[in-house]
């Protein structure tokens, strides 16, 4: 616990490090809200869980960073075509650690990569649909009347499909338009292969990864806008929104400088629980057969081959189903510690116990 | 009673601008597809080319978007979309497929609020010790459990090794009533075909359920925790009331969330649950889906979504209902 607190002060100070490298008074300005986070931080050390959490989702974000570059084989490398023994090679033979696929892959790297396609799904999903959903919020429990009725009603359209039918329409009809997209974008489609760390000339094949997290950021925006609008309604009746009315600031000020961090962390706390459930939804599409086509594997994918051939293939199953429960799990465990940590109340409890 | 009414009627009245928003992004979706299915439709790369045209004039595709749209809202509702991969009405189809589904549903709610149930109350009452720990990770872990790890693993265990489970053909009840079979073996007392039901969903109502479990358990927990600390607890306590009466008000106060959260489980199982219906085999509406978009059948993918929509909404409202007739001081 001592050695965590330490790594949190080293973090502060490398943050306010870099800060102040930009703008040189924030730091005196803002020492307060400094050792707010430093006291939040240190909560999160108390909390065992909150630890597991943060440690478990690191760990998925290391990987998917780093993973491709650590893959001992590559995802196109089918070493069935020379050696035919590593069809389905179990676990531990041949000196694959995880087993292979059908077309003799190391499994093992296939995770490496996949856990790259996860990361910049969920990335990718959470930093474009969740901005959109907050402007929106911001707009209609702001300004109200019929902008905010105006909203709401195409908000209620989103939210009336249920999660996982809505993506599954629109990740099923999408890949052909990206696809040709792809096609006529030679850069953006190489760009998308150095994000998801496969070869150039397999960015073709990426269009249904992208038409995942197209789905997923339509699917997403909705439910922030609602959550959102909600607590924008609260505080915009509070002093401090008045105060700043009076000064004269403009509404756009007020919303984003003085509304928004106030509202913060309960989205933050939506945010992390989100990683978790992006990574699920993304994994049951690819399961389904709407994620990454050969030769580009993800963790759902894999899933959907060794299902197939269950139980004969049963590492194709265990190992990315652990994957992806550890993946949830993490962020879940982070986002439940953290609702407790940015609780005022909980938070002063959990410091004076130390 | 008028204002209960007027409630439900302004209720109501809501929703006929979001089906039909549903309805439009629906479209939309379906016209977002480029390729022209009609040559898959009628019978692929051989088909004949009266075939084809025949089959485009029959779905309007040789007119501009607009007009399609306007048949094609004029065929949903009359019920008349008809599917290019069956022959049969999308909503023919839809409905032979629903007792699956809810019978499915039936089995995962009651799971997950057997399960769920108990060990909300049981944290809420422990609260703060390991026990509710304890539960609060095994919420967690329902929530993060993926459907198909959860599944195989139970497959694994309750097939391979102990043939516990059938996979494989739907069983029907002796005597049809209602059409769902699980009804009509409970009303008619066929115990036989009850435990063919039994076997053949109690597993993936499991795997459905198991998520669930973990909802309700964190809601239930969190509701009587709240329903603890009102000041009706402390005066029904100092008027010697013994322990187990108090916790039955409790409880009563504590339902409102409970009832809502178990309603919009249900409504959300019901909107089909393709992963796991596709790897128990079930044809359900889920597979039916999963199925229409590997055969880029649109009419059944627009009509289901639809469908799951109106599903979906409306359970939103019979909770939304519920919810008044549990709680006198709802206002409506």
């Amino acid at each position: 616990m001592k050695l965590l607190d330490k790594v949190a002060d080293w973090v502060i100070w490398l943050l306010v490090k870099l800060i102040t490298g930009v703008r040189r008074s924030w730091y005196v300005k803002n020492r307060a809200r400094v050792e707010e986070w430093r006291l939040t931080l240190y909560a999160l050390n108390r909390s065992p869980t909150g630890v597991v959490g943060l440690f478990l989702s690191l760990g998925f974000v290391v990987v998917g960073v780093v993973g491709p570059f650590l893959a001992p084989y590559s995802y196109n490398q089918f070493l069935y075509l020379e050696r035919p023994e590593l069809y389905l090679a179990p676990p531990g033979t041949y000196g694959m650690t995880l087993g292979t696929d059908i077309y003799g892959r190391d499994v093992l790297s296939l995770m490496l990569y996949g856990a790259r396609v996860s990361l910049v799904i969920s990335v990718v999903t959470i930093a474009l649909g969740v901005p959109l959903g907050i402007l929106l919020g911001l707009l209609a429990g702001y300004y109200g009347g019929k902008v905010d009725e105006a909203i709401m009603r195409i908000t209620d359209i989103f939210l009336a499909f249920p999660a996982l039918v809505l993506a599954l329409a629109l990740a099923a009809t999408l890949p052909q338009r990206i696809r040709e997209f792809l096609v006529s974008e030679p850069a953006f489609a190489s760009f998308m292969a150095a994000v998801f760390g496969v070869s150039a000339e397999d960015a073709i094949h990426l269009a249904p990864l992208i038409s995942i997290f197209t789905a997923l950021i339509v699917v997403w925006w909705p439910m922030y806008a609602r959550v959102v609008r909600g607590m924008v309604l609260v505080e915009k009746e509070k002093t401090y929104v008045e105060a700043a009315k009076a000064l004269g600031y403009s509404s756009w000020r007020i919303m984003t400088r003085h509304i928004l961090p106030n509202i913060m962390s309960p989205v933050i706390v939506l945010i992390t629980f989100d990683f978790a459930t992006v990574n699920l939804l993304a994994a049951g599409l690819s399961f389904l057969g709407l994620g990454a086509q050969p030769p580009i594997v993800d963790w759902g994918s894999l899933i959907n081959m060794g299902g197939s051939r269950f139980p004969t293939a049963w590492w194709l199953v265990l190992f990315p189903g652990v994957a992806i429960f550890l993946t949830a799990l993490g962020w879940n465990l982070l986002g439940d510690a953290l609702r407790d940590v940015f609780d005022p109340r909980i938070r002063r409890r959990i410091e004076f116990k130390v | 009673m008028s204002s209960f009414r007027r409630f439900l009627l302004r209720r109501f009245l809501t929703f006929i601008p979001t089906i039909l928003g549903v309805v439009f992004i629906t479209y939309l979706i379906a016209y977002a597809i480029p390729a022209d299915p009609v040559r898959a439709w009628a019978g692929g790369e051989k088909a004949k080319p009266e075939v084809i045209e025949r089959v485009r004039q029959y779905y309007y595709f040789d007119r501009p978007w607009y007009e399609q749209f306007y048949y094609f809202l004029v065929r949903l509702f009359e019920g008349n979309l008809i599917s290019p991969r069956t022959g049969n009405n999308v909503f023919t189809d839809i409905a032979a497929r629903f007792s699956v589904t809810l019978q499915l549903a039936l089995f995962s709610i009651f799971f997950a609020v057997m399960i769920g149930l108990p060990l909300g109350l049981i944290a809420a009452y422990k609260r703060d010790t390991k026990i509710d720990t304890a539960v609060r990770i095994f919420a967690l872990i329902g929530v993060s459990m993926p459907a198909f790890l959860l599944a195989y693993l139970l497959i694994l265990l309750f097939f391979v090794q102990f043939r516990a489970i059938t996979l494989a053909g739907v069983p029907t009840s002796k005597v049809a009533i209602t059409g769902i079979p699980l009804v009509d073996a409970l009303v008619t007392g066929d115990f036989e075909s009850l435990s063919q039901i039994a076997g053949r969903y109690w597993l993936p109502g499991l795997v459905l359920g198991f998520a669930g479990a973990g909802i309700i358990a964190r809601f239930v927990r969190n509701s009587t925790v709240e329903a603890l600390g009102a000041d009706f607890v402390e005066y029904l306590h100092a008027k010697g009331l013994p322990v187990g009466w108090v916790r039955r008000h409790v409880f009563k106060n504590s339902l409102v969330p409970i009832v809502t959260i178990i309603g919009l489980e249900f409504g959300a199982s019901l909107s089909g649950a393709p992963i796991t219906e596709t790897i128990f085999g079930l044809p359900g509406l889920g597979y039916y889906t999963v199925q229409s978009i590997y055969y880029l059948d649109f009419p059944a993918i627009i009509g289901a979504t639809f469908v799951f929509a109106v599903i979906y909404v409306v359970t939103n409202f019979i909770v939304d209902v519920l919810y008044a007739f549990i709680d006198p001081r709802v206002r409506y």
